[in-house]
């Protein structure tokens, strides 16, 4: 039984040329991890949205289905699971301290946003939010709770957000890079995200351009473009062995694995937008290696042991 | 083409004020033309108050700012009318001042209107195509407005805008932040064309992999101060301060592991310089050899120029 399963989703375009989604197919074992790596345009910011069936939601998804399976709810659609504020999915805000109100202090603002989370008294809330401090590793969090943001590192102020996010022990989580803290303590807040997975068998979505993350946080990635997976495997082989030329390009523009020094390799062009979608494989007008076969036909979904990706001339093939 | 130089630079708020406070103190760098001069960390004061200074809307609060052997502190406004469009600030699509009705090309002209107002009309207009060119941009981009130009388009035309004054410096504050990984790897190289061009580039981000890759040299920033400052090169493989070794291990790492133990919020290692020679410079010689106080930061700029830009 599988947690998340998205068979062949399809959306309308959104705004600011982002494209809408087009066959995606997806499936999510509970407690894994997997990353979406996809850039601005991707379709990949359409997903929280229709993952979490907001009401405008509905009416952009134009085939396809999602379904949301766990022992709590048993099958369901994730919009079911919102409506009835069961345990299910959470979506991690990008910036987890903009939330809190500067002036008030941090404690009650915890409670409400716990209590608006899940059904629980406020002492109950109050108990859970120090629970939760502790445990993400904050010195004295009844003295912490007693003061106001801006008194406070924000470090700390992070945790609380995440404390907010995570009350409710989702099963699924949704994440996206985040904005607004500094490298060191964004390095702490993702191991605590980690550390929350593991330990309580919370599954991850972690949606990201940047493999280098999603090598960080998940096991298996699946590579997004023009709406539409065009690679998934581990995420250490998308990154050694990438198949498809666009998981190469963004493979070798890693500054991280580059020679000090040398200049990066580019690709040309840059992202299709989502109202024209190039004929036959999207990625065609980018690719050093396309061919006139890639014109004219869509290339379909190439299994090869654990790693699968669609493209007729993949890379490291004589 | 000239070099900026700062000594034990402090920087602060409103510097004319008699109680100004100081957010930046011992910043210690020099820029040759052609140099990319990297600073990371925890930039965001530094950037502010760079820009101010290097804009003539600031003065240090204490040590030495000089470009082309003109002191910033004490330039007049006569120094800085010369001045001010040699030194370019660009600062990414974060706060690109384009209007939003206008064409983009309005910006151009209102930033070379403004600092060269005497300019041949026809050599304007070609110093404008010729900051599209090498900012990357196709001309007729210039033409749109630029809500309708995607992010990277956005972050090239506020290089254009930077570029149209021809300038010698170009403080580049974190244009990469944002960025997807393929338009980082664009922006990058750009930068480093520039450089090739002659321009002395001042490049702040909070990627430390992205500043260690471009970078000549490289200052690390921590609460206020520049902690180590050396060959990049020599950094990104052997950092010498607890914060540089605390920002290499905490980057996202293409293995994975940096992300798996989470650290107690609390105080970051001390902001006490670590004082470094670069390590491929020749031995001291017997007269000057190397102070543990902050006046061996000066022979050590000095021992960094002679190495002379990397190639």
């Amino acid at each position: 039984m599988s947690l998340l399963t998205i068979r062949d989703l399809s959306s309308e375009p959104g705004d600011y040329g982002e494209a809408g989604l087009n066959g995606l197919d997806l499936t999510l074992e509970p407690g894994g991890r997997l990353a979406l790596i996809g850039e601005h345009g991707s379709g990949l910011l359409s997903l929280p949205a229709l993952l979490q069936g907001t009401p405008e939601a509905g009416k952009r998804i134009t085939s396809g289905e999602i379904r949301f399976e766990s022992q709590e709810t048993g099958p369901a659609t994730p919009a079911k699971i919102n409506r009835q504020g069961l345990r299910g999915l959470t979506c991690l805000p990008r910036d987890l301290g903009a939330g809190f109100d500067p002036q008030r202090r941090i404690g009650p603002q915890m409670v409400l946003a716990i209590r608006r989370r899940c059904r629980m008294s406020a002492r109950d809330a109050e108990r859970t939010a120090l629970n939760l401090l502790d445990r993400y590793g904050v010195a004295n969090p009844a003295h912490v709770c007693e003061r106001r943001p801006e008194q406070l590192d924000p470090a700390e102020i992070w945790r609380a957000g995440l404390a907010i996010a995570l009350a409710s022990e989702p099963i699924l989580l949704i994440a996206a890079p985040f904005t607004g803290l500094d490298t060191v303590r964004l390095a702490s807040i993702w191991a605590l995200i980690g550390r929350q997975c593991m330990d309580h068998g919370t599954a991850l979505l972690l949606l990201t351009p940047n493999l280098a993350e999603a090598a960080e946080m998940a096991e298996l990635g699946a590579v997004l473009y023009a709406g539409r997976v065009i690679e998934e495997g581990a995420v250490r082989d998308l990154i050694d062995h990438p198949r498809h030329p666009y998981t190469a390009a963004l493979a070798a523009a890693m500054p991280e694995r580059a020679r000090l020094g040398q200049s990066l390799p580019e690709l040309p062009g840059s992202a299709p937008n989502g109202q024209t979608l190039p004929r036959g494989c999207a990625f065609h007008p980018r690719c050093a290696s396309a061919l006139a076969g890639c014109y004219l036909e869509m290339p379909e979904m190439t299994r090869e042991q654990s790693h699968r990706y669609a493209c007729f001339w993949p890379q490291g093939q004589e | 083409m000239s070099s900026l130089r700062l000594k034990d630079l402090s920087l602060g708020p409103r510097a004319w004020l008699r109680r100004a406070q100081t957010e930046i103190s011992g910043v210690s760098l020099e820029m040759k033309p052609g140099e990319i001069v990297a600073l990371t960390g925890q930039i965001q004061p530094a950037a502010r108050h760079l820009a101010a200074l290097l804009s003539g809307q600031n003065a240090p609060l204490g040590g030495r700012a000089e470009f082309d052997g003109v002191d910033l502190g004490r330039a007049r406004r006569t120094n800085w009318r010369r001045l001010r469009w040699r030194i370019a600030i660009w600062r990414g699509a974060a706060e690109a001042p384009f209007s939003p009705r206008l064409p983009a090309m309005a910006g151009l002209t209102e930033q070379i209107d403004t600092l060269l107002p005497r300019l041949d009309p026809r050599l304007r207009d070609a110093q404008i195509l010729s900051a599209l060119q090498r900012a990357g941009l196709d001309p007729d981009l210039a033409l749109r407005q630029i809500s309708s130009l995607t992010s990277l388009e956005r972050v090239e035309m506020s290089l254009a805008r930077a570029l149209v004054t021809v300038p010698e410096v170009l403080l580049a504050i974190d244009p990469i932040a944002g960025l997807d990984p393929l338009d980082r790897a664009r922006t990058l190289n750009r930068l480093r064309a520039l450089a090739g061009e002659g321009v002395g580039i001042m490049f702040l981000t909070e990627d430390i992999q992205a500043a260690a890759q471009i970078a000549l040299r490289m200052g690390v920033l921590h609460a206020g101060r520049m902690v180590e400052y050396g060959m990049a090169e020599d950094i990104a493989l052997m950092p010498r301060h607890p914060y540089t070794q605390l920002l290499l291990n905490t980057s996202a790492d293409p293995l994975g592991g940096n992300w798996r133990h989470p650290r107690r919020p609390g105080p970051l290692p001390s902001a006490e310089p670590v004082i470094l020679r670069p390590l491929r410079d020749p031995p001291p010689k017997l007269e000057d050899t190397p102070h543990e106080t902050p006046p061996a930061m000066e022979s050590d700029l000095e021992n960094t120029g002679a190495s002379g830009p990397e190639t």
